[in-house]
């Protein structure tokens, strides 16, 4: 297939084996290619630690000592809709299909996308403006579009480049995180043929330029949807660059693709989402354009698309909802918090993740939603240090969820053998202390054997892991107990 | 005169038992009363962190078995404490004989320096803290702290920075990215070695621009992180417990050491 910039498009979507890999994945694949790339380690680090210090000043500035009770709050909300899914969901339908909305459900990836081909190739669709949208990422919308021969153009500016690059978006909010503005200069100059410049200003005006075009030619318009509002059937849309505006506004026909979790009961409850979102994500009090759209255009109004269809997309949520211990995950509202605030995504960033979700949130829902033992490694790879727990915005354990999940795995299939023979023994020497005693007696012959009287710098077996790059510390040369039980005994203090 | 249960975790046992001689040194000294119950072993977290649920419940019941009565159980250090205040009662169901005793546990588990500051109520401005060798013409020792994670999730905010404050002659340096992990994670610092030691020297880093000349580190876990990566680093550095500041700086006699 040939793209309309002339360029050899060989493979549907070059991005696609990034978010869709072989699996069983194995995060070690390309984690430790990322931990070794200078240049992306310093990409991702500034961008998360700015976004995630925006976090804290703008959710400081706006509730000051109350930030958890509006995380709770806003949990309370999701939680009880997720409780009652049911009953919302087919509120949800009724209203948005009584202002003119023509409603879908699709069980899975695939029926989503035929949903989507269907009704764009229907309406004799040639070219499709797409804001940006996760779910259509999960679903791989754009591949399936451009499979059915509907020329489609990503509007996000992030992922517009992504799609230049033919790349895979790599952070929640932050698509491009990886790259910086050199190569959005290198991907104008060689796609759109402008002449090459790092000022932002004027690479936003070529990109303008560019999608304006497309804006106005375009005949179908997908989005995402951050919130659906049960009581009146709303798709409320949170964007900064007005394209998803634009997308929802231009073209004659519009889908928008939203999993089944997006659901909220009305919109008094709408209100701590909106204060959170925004300022949770980017650290803005709130996002440029807020949009509710409620049916497709009326008789009277002047612009909207004349159709409007909504897919709600279940892809392995109804099964994560169906258990209690995991369905508070559900509650995530995409901002990407929980990716600027952890250590390991900074480090191993987000394609090294192997799926769609990156970060602490893909550790935990990629598992869920592909299965556990298609991404084994997800779970362990974090240090469980809690900073996702306390920059979600819709207060998701998720520390406790990937103990979960290790639970599980463990269940299913043996730990490694020399963790599993670690931590018999350890379970075998703390029964009692004698054991405990005896266990650190030996632990010690060992270490001072391996050490060079300061620490160790080769550990063998499991321990290589350690001294690889860390020295290994002696234990001390008496435990606490032991002094404890001498100085006692001697009954000096 | 108040009485507390103490509970040693095993890293802090083995590598650091001179961070829990000093614990006990100074809780005397502010005249506490130390009870070492000796049949106490291990909370469990390695298990239930590596997803060995049914290991870990049998070491938390075991422990709330050792920790009976109605004491406050403290410890110097706040990865086990949250261990046994934040999940220990998740492994068992309401139904369970020991449920009871288990939330009984957790809520009477304190990190040292929370209950120094609320329970004790403790102004550390009051202590006379002086920290050994300094005066008023000499320079202040520069020491800075690393924030562990887990005393972050008890709640903890600046109970050390406090505890520090209190002692004359010394200059706290404040730790470039304080919030951030160590990347020590127990079994994550094995199984993801290269993420874990690639945040360890920055944490390594960042203590080392301060200039501090100690760092003050309450979990042992991130202590043998931190402290082995200085050591590879060939900038190796004190690493040290809040208590045996605190121990230090008021001429305390630790148990067993020469005066």
């Amino acid at each position: 297939m040939t793209d309309r910039h002339g360029g050899e498009r060989a493979r549907a979507f070059d991005g696609e084996p990034t978010l869709f890999p072989e699996l069983p994945y194995h995060l070690r694949e390309r984690a430790d290619h990322f931990l070794a790339d200078a240049a992306v380690q310093g990409f991702v680090e500034d961008a998360t630690s700015v976004k995630d210090r925006g976090r804290r000043t703008a959710c400081a500035e706006a509730f000051g000592s109350r930030t958890d009770d509006w995380r709770r709050h806003a949990a309370a909300i999701k939680q009880h809709t997720l409780d009652h899914l049911d009953h919302y969901l087919a509120l949800f339908i009724d209203r948005a299909e009584s202002a003119g909305a023509s409603v879908h459900v699709a069980k899975d990836a695939e029926e989503a996308n035929r949903i989507a081909v269907d009704i764009a190739t229907g309406h004799g669709a040639k070219l499709c403006v797409k804001s940006k949208s996760m779910v259509t990422e999960e679903t791989h919308l754009l591949g399936a579009f451009e499979r059915a021969g509907i020329e489609t153009v990503e509007t996000d500016l992030g992922e517009f480049i992504i799609q230049l690059d033919r790349d895979a978006p790599s952070h929640i909010v932050m698509p491009m995180i990886h790259k910086d503005r050199t190569a959005v200069s290198r991907a104008f100059e060689r796609e759109l043929g402008s002449a090459y410049t790092e000022d932002p200003a004027e690479l936003t005006a070529i990109a303008r330029a560019h999608l304006r075009k497309e804006f106005l030619r375009a005949d179908l318009g997908v989005t995402g949807g951050n919130f659906l509002l049960a009581e009146s059937g709303t798709l409320v849309i949170c964007t900064n660059e007005g394209n998803g505006r634009f997308c929802a506004t231009t073209p004659a026909h519009q889908i928008a693709m939203v999993g089944i979790e997006k659901v909220i009961p009305d919109l008094e409850r709408l209100a701590p989402f909106i204060k959170l979102l925004a300022r949770s994500a980017t650290g803005q009090p709130l996002t440029v354009y807020t949009q509710f759209l409620t049916g497709p255009r009326r008789e009277r109004e002047k612009d909207g698309p004349e159709t409007l269809d909504i897919i709600l997309v279940d892809a392995g949520r109804t099964a994560i909802l169906a258990n209690e211990e995991y369905r508070a995950a559900l509650r995530c509202i995409r901002c990407g918090a929980c990716q600027n605030a952890c250590p390991v995504y900074r480090k191993a960033t987000g394609h090294a993740y192997g799926s769609v979700y990156g970060g602490p949130i893909g550790a935990v829902i990629t598992p869920l939603l592909k299965g556990l033992e298609n991404y084994p490694d997800l779970p362990g790879a974090s240090s469980l240090c809690g900073a996702c727990r306390e920059a979600c915005p819709v207060d998701i354990d998720l520390p406790g969820m990937l103990i979960s999940l290790r639970r599980d795995l463990a269940v299913r299939r043996p730990l490694p053998f020399s963790k599993r023979l670690l931590l018999r023994a350890m379970r075998w020497s703390f029964a009692t202390p004698g054991r405990m005693r005896w266990a650190q007696w030996g632990f010690r012959w060992f270490a001072r054997a391996m050490g060079d009287g300061e620490s160790i710098a080769h550990l063998p077996g499991p321990g290589k892991a350690w001294t690889r790059e860390r020295n290994f510390p002696l234990p001390a040369a008496e435990t606490f107990r032991a002094r404890w039980r001498r100085v006692r005994k001697e009954g000096s203090p | 005169m108040p009485e507390v249960d103490l509970f040693i975790p095993c890293l802090t046992d083995t590598f650091h038992p001179r961070a829990a001689l000093a614990t006990v040194a100074v809780l005397e000294h502010l005249g506490v009363e130390v009870n070492f119950p000796s049949d106490q072993t291990c909370c469990g977290q390695a298990h239930h962190n590596a997803g060995c649920a049914g290991d870990a419940r049998t070491l938390v019941r075991r422990m709330s078995r050792v920790f009976t009565g109605d004491r406050p159980v403290v410890t110097p250090s706040g990865s086990c404490a949250a261990m046994i205040v934040e999940h220990a009662s998740g492994l068992f169901a309401v139904n369970d004989p020991d449920a009871v005793l288990v939330q009984s546990l957790a809520d009477r588990t304190r990190e040292f320096s929370q209950y120094l500051l609320d329970d004790l109520q403790l102004d550390p401005r009051e202590l006379g803290a002086k920290w050994p060798g300094s005066s008023s013409r000499s320079l202040p020792t520069p020491v800075t702290w690393h924030f562990s994670c887990h005393l972050r999730s008890l709640g903890g905010t600046d109970e050390t920075l406090r505890l520090l404050a209190g002692i004359s002659g010394l200059a706290v340096v404040p730790l470039p990215g304080a919030e951030r992990c160590c990347g020590f994670g127990g079994a994550f610092a094995v199984d993801e070695h290269a993420i874990s030691a690639s945040l360890g020297r920055d944490k390594g880093n960042a203590v080392r621009i301060t200039g501090a000349e100690i760092l003050v580190c309450n979990d042992s876990g991130c202590a043998l992180q931190i402290a082995g990566t200085l050591s590879r680093m060939g900038k190796p550095l004190r690493v040290a417990h809040i208590a045996e500041l605190l121990a230090e700086a008021l001429g305390l006699a630790i148990p067993g050491e020469a005066p």
